[in-house]
């Protein structure tokens, strides 16, 4: 494997691009088993072509070079009263990262971009999709594209931005990218409340996310059977709003999260490490409710190995797994006809970082040679 | 192009699909963009979604051009007929597949009515959010098609937003399906690069789209102003504050006029321009937010400010809203709309310019506008049968489109590039991003089949002819924001 190369000029990747066979862009490697590839490629991170360009809070948008952490974005936010909602992860250091793949540092807005993760907040307002306007990047043949608008409003042309979601890498270098921001709510306040099995969270969740409240997270631990409900106002309307809901389900108490326990619970899930030491490796899986509670009964059988935390209102599986398990996860979601992305994992024991049912479209590639004509980017199946 | 033998597409489909008689022409020359015509070669109407495929194949196979139309209300010509080629006409696949209220998703074929979304999700208290003024006539396919907006995109997104899975059949033949039932996917976000592809890929035959919980509580406030910038200076305030309206709207003193005299809705007399504010939400967040929003404007240059005191009241307000392009399009015998945007911070020097180019001209603009996303809508009013007025007309919407661009903002923030602003795409972006548009494209439909002429500046264009306003515009059905 060549040595990772750190570009510190949009021109140098679009040299490095050029002249590369197989050239895969990283941020920070806070998503290590993502940048995993068998075949010889010239690693490259962003992680220098780093800061704020623009930011206009009276425009609701910001721009900011590839590398940028999510640290300073949310800083830069945070002092003019806004804020990500999509909620991303990895945003602060990890001081547990034991991994050579990782320098510790938090995530980039690129990587979070091109691996597609949104955190819980996705719920009230959507995920990364919905919040990028534009993105500059380096297409396969070393042109610098500019796509989207930098308003919040642009119908004109391909919606390329959103193509990039989710797109690993495999489809353009990202150098940067402009997103939409809200106001962010004065306080954010935490709640819980005890399902018996997971029916019957399935059946609570659902009841949740379509009643008047418009909560801004609906989570699922599904080893304690906890579902957990941030409401993003001041404490009394709060409040106000968790005594209705309990009003409205009659049979459940939503009871208050304290501060400190709110932290301690959301904080190991932000950081992608609610699994504790054995349970390391993490797979992303997209789901309905009804895959909710076949991948939880699943998990049930075995908690030592997997665990199971479902987000946004059941539509986001985290799975935490020890790395010997990880085939297990594969087969299981094959049979289920789910699909898993490995964020951070041990690719021994799959070989791949995508699990379970795999598309196989001819589109797919039809697209990735049009973003990548010269092939230079890794392929799109993950292996 | 080559002659082609109609009777092979009839023979695929069952009898009285496939019309290619003058009438059946005539019924589909023209979309929203009224002013232009173009008569396909002949019109398919499928039953179902296999006809559709093999419609497309056919086309495909003799490279014979198509456009697919869901109620022909696209604003910027992008469902206008290409001379020799088929309209594919999805009004009849219109079934809701279905409802799921746990999940918060509907699954619908293209011609499913906008507004019937909402109204099939509203016995589980959920709603269709996409919002465009013509959602009472526009289909599902047509908004995927544009990524059409409306009033509320700026809390909720445009339609790309609220779409998270897509069946199509691309213009090659090729059946794929992008994303899914879950909100989340893995892989590249194609469903997201599906919409407002302006059909240029292909039809889209099934789409699951996101459902939110209805709003309990809506507090609607209409502000009337002495100028237009104080309007604006208000909208830059209840951003600076904090608050996320669900809407805001700025009408000014041309279109309130024409709005007043349509519907009677009681905007404040002699207003240079009405600011309309509305929050929604669950009430407790509500009471908290309008008491804010209370204080917000009484700072501010307002004369008058009525607040809404029940759903009708409300109601009668945006009823003056959204009735204003029909009513202002009444004044004059032609008209045409732009749908540009600038950040929302040049908006006053936007609307000035925009006045300075009205002079200019000597024709008259009435801007409506959606405020909190720099969504300009300005109405260009002129008369065809005078000699030049609509080659003015077209000259000054061009200035206004580069303005847009320069101001860096955009040439469309709902209505897509269509056929009318085709030319003014390559001011948005650069050579390289033309090129690899063009390579996303030729992924889909190699052969430029699916709705050429539209999107992208070239010879693949229609001969075009003026013709005035379409005869359901005239009669105040459809409206053109």
């Amino acid at each position: 494997m060549s040595e990772l190369v750190d570009v510190e000029t949009i021109a140098a990747l679009q040299e490095l691009v050029r002249h590369s066979e197989s050239i895969l862009v990283v941020g920070n490697r806070t998503k290590p088993a993502l940048s995993s590839v068998a075949a010889p490629t010239q690693r490259v991170t962003t992680r220098s072509l780093s800061g704020i360009i623009e930011y206009e809070p009276s425009e609701f948008t910001f721009t900011a070079l590839a590398g940028t952490t999510l640290a300073e974005i949310k800083a830069a936010l945070a002092s003019k009263n806004q804020y990500l909602p999509f909620d991303p992860f990895l945003t602060e250091t990890d001081a547990t990262a034991d991994d050579n793949a990782t320098t510790g540092a938090g995530a980039t807005i690129a990587g979070t971009l091109a691996a597609g993760l949104s955190g819980p907040g996705r719920h009230r307002y959507g995920g990364v999709r919905d919040f990028v306007l534009a993105a500059q990047f380096v297409a396969g043949d070393g042109n610098l594209i500019q796509s989207g608008g930098k308003v919040v409003k642009n119908a004109a042309g391909f919606d390329i931005p959103k193509l990039l979601v989710g797109s690993c890498g495999r489809l353009g270098a990202i150098t940067a990218l402009t997103f939409k921001v809200f106001p962010r709510p004065v306080e954010f306040h935490t709640y819980q409340l005890q399902s018996a099995d997971h029916e019957e969270a399935a059946r609570l969740i659902a009841a949740l996310a379509r009643g008047r409240w418009e909560l801004d997270a609906i989570d699922y631990r599904s080893e304690s059977r906890s579902i957990w409900i941030r409401i993003g106002a001041a404490k009394a309307v709060c409040d106000a709003i968790a005594t209705d809901i309990s009003r409205s389900l009659q049979t459940h108490t939503v009871a208050p999260m304290t501060d400190e326990q709110a932290v301690q619970s959301w904080a190991p899930l932000m950081q992608l490490r609610f699994g504790g030491s054995n349970r390391r490796s993490i797979v992303k899986i997209p789901m309905v409710l009804q895959q909710m509670q076949r991948l939880a009964t699943w998990c049930d059988d075995r908690r030592d190995k997997v665990s199971l935390h479902a987000s946004v209102a059941g539509s986001i599986g985290w799975l935490a797994v020890a790395d010997d398990t990880l085939a297990d996860v594969d087969a299981f979601l094959a049979d289920a006809s789910m699909t898993g992305l490995v964020i951070r994992g041990d690719q021994q024991s799959t070989g791949r970082w995508m699990l379970g049912t795999r598309r196989s479209a001819p589109i797919d590639q039809k697209i990735k040679d049009a973003m990548d004509p010269p092939g230079r980017f890794p392929n799109l199946g993950g292996e | 192009m080559p002659s082609v033998d109609l009777q092979t597409l009839s023979d695929l489909l069952p009898p009285g699909r496939l019309s290619d008689d003058a009438a059946s022409q005539a019924a589909f020359e023209s979309d929203g963009l009224t002013a232009f015509r173009c008569r396909p070669l002949a019109v398919v109407i499928p039953q179902n979604e296999t006809e559709v495929v093999q419609t497309v194949r056919w086309c495909d196979q003799h490279a014979v051009p198509f456009v697919a139309r869901g109620s022909g209300t696209s604003l910027s010509g992008g469902s206008m007929p290409v001379a020799g080629g088929i309209v594919i006409s999805l009004n009849r696949l219109r079934q809701i597949i279905k409802v799921d209220p746990d999940n918060r998703i509907a699954v619908v074929q293209p011609g499913v009515i906008n507004l019937h979304v909402s109204a099939a999700a509203a016995r589980h208290g959920l709603y269709y959010a996409p919002d465009p003024s013509s959602q009472k006539i526009c289909t599902i396919g047509g908004n995927i098609a544009f990524n059409s907006g409306g009033a509320h995109c700026l809390k909720y997104g445009m339609t790309s937003n609220h779409v998270i899975g897509i069946r199509a059949v691309t213009a090659s033949g090729e059946i794929v399906t992008f994303g899914g039932e879950s909100l989340e996917s893995v892989g590249p976000d194609f469903t997201g690069l599906f919409c407002g592809s302006e059909g240029l890929f292909g039809v889209a035959l099934e789409i699951t789209l996101r459902l939110l919980p209805q709003p309990e509580c809506f507090h609607t406030v209409l502000v009337g102003y002495r100028s237009l910038r104080a309007a604006g200076d208000a909208v830059s305030a209840v951003i600076d504050s904090g608050l996320l309206p669900g809407a805001m709207e700025i009408m000014e003193a041309l279109a309130i006029e024409a709005a007043e005299a349509a519907t009677q809705c009681g905007y404040p007399k002699g207003a240079a321009a009405v600011l309309i504010v509305e929050l929604e939400g669950p009430r407790e967040k509500i009471e908290a937010e309008k008491q804010q929003l209370e204080s917000i404007i009484a700072a501010t240059d307002a004369f008058e400010t009525v607040v809404a005191a029940d759903d009708q009241q409300r109601a009668g307000i945006w009823a003056g809203r959204k009735s204003a392009f029909s009513a202002v399009g009444k004044l004059s015998p032609d008209f045409l709309v732009q749908d540009g945007v600038v950040p929302r911070k040049r908006l006053g020097d936007a609307l000035e310019a925009i006045e300075g180019f009205s002079k200019d001209s000597g024709l008259r603009v009435a801007n409506v506008f959606h405020a909190g996303d720099g969504n300009l809508h300005p109405l260009i009013l002129f008369d065809d049968s005078v000699d030049g007025e609509l080659e003015r007309a077209e000259a000054l919407a061009g200035k206004i489109l580069d303005l847009c661009v320069q101001m860096g903002g955009s040439i469309t923030g709902e209505h897509g590039v269509g056929m009318e602003k085709r030319e003014f795409l390559p001011k948005m972006y650069d050579e390289p991003t033309m090129e690899l548009m063009h390579r996303l494209r030729a992924a889909f439909d190699p052969q430029t089949i699916a709705n050429p002429g539209k999107m992208f500046p070239g010879a693949e264009a229609p001969a075009l002819s003026s013709h005035g306003l379409h005869p359901l515009e005239k009669a105040g059905v459809i409206s053109r924001e």
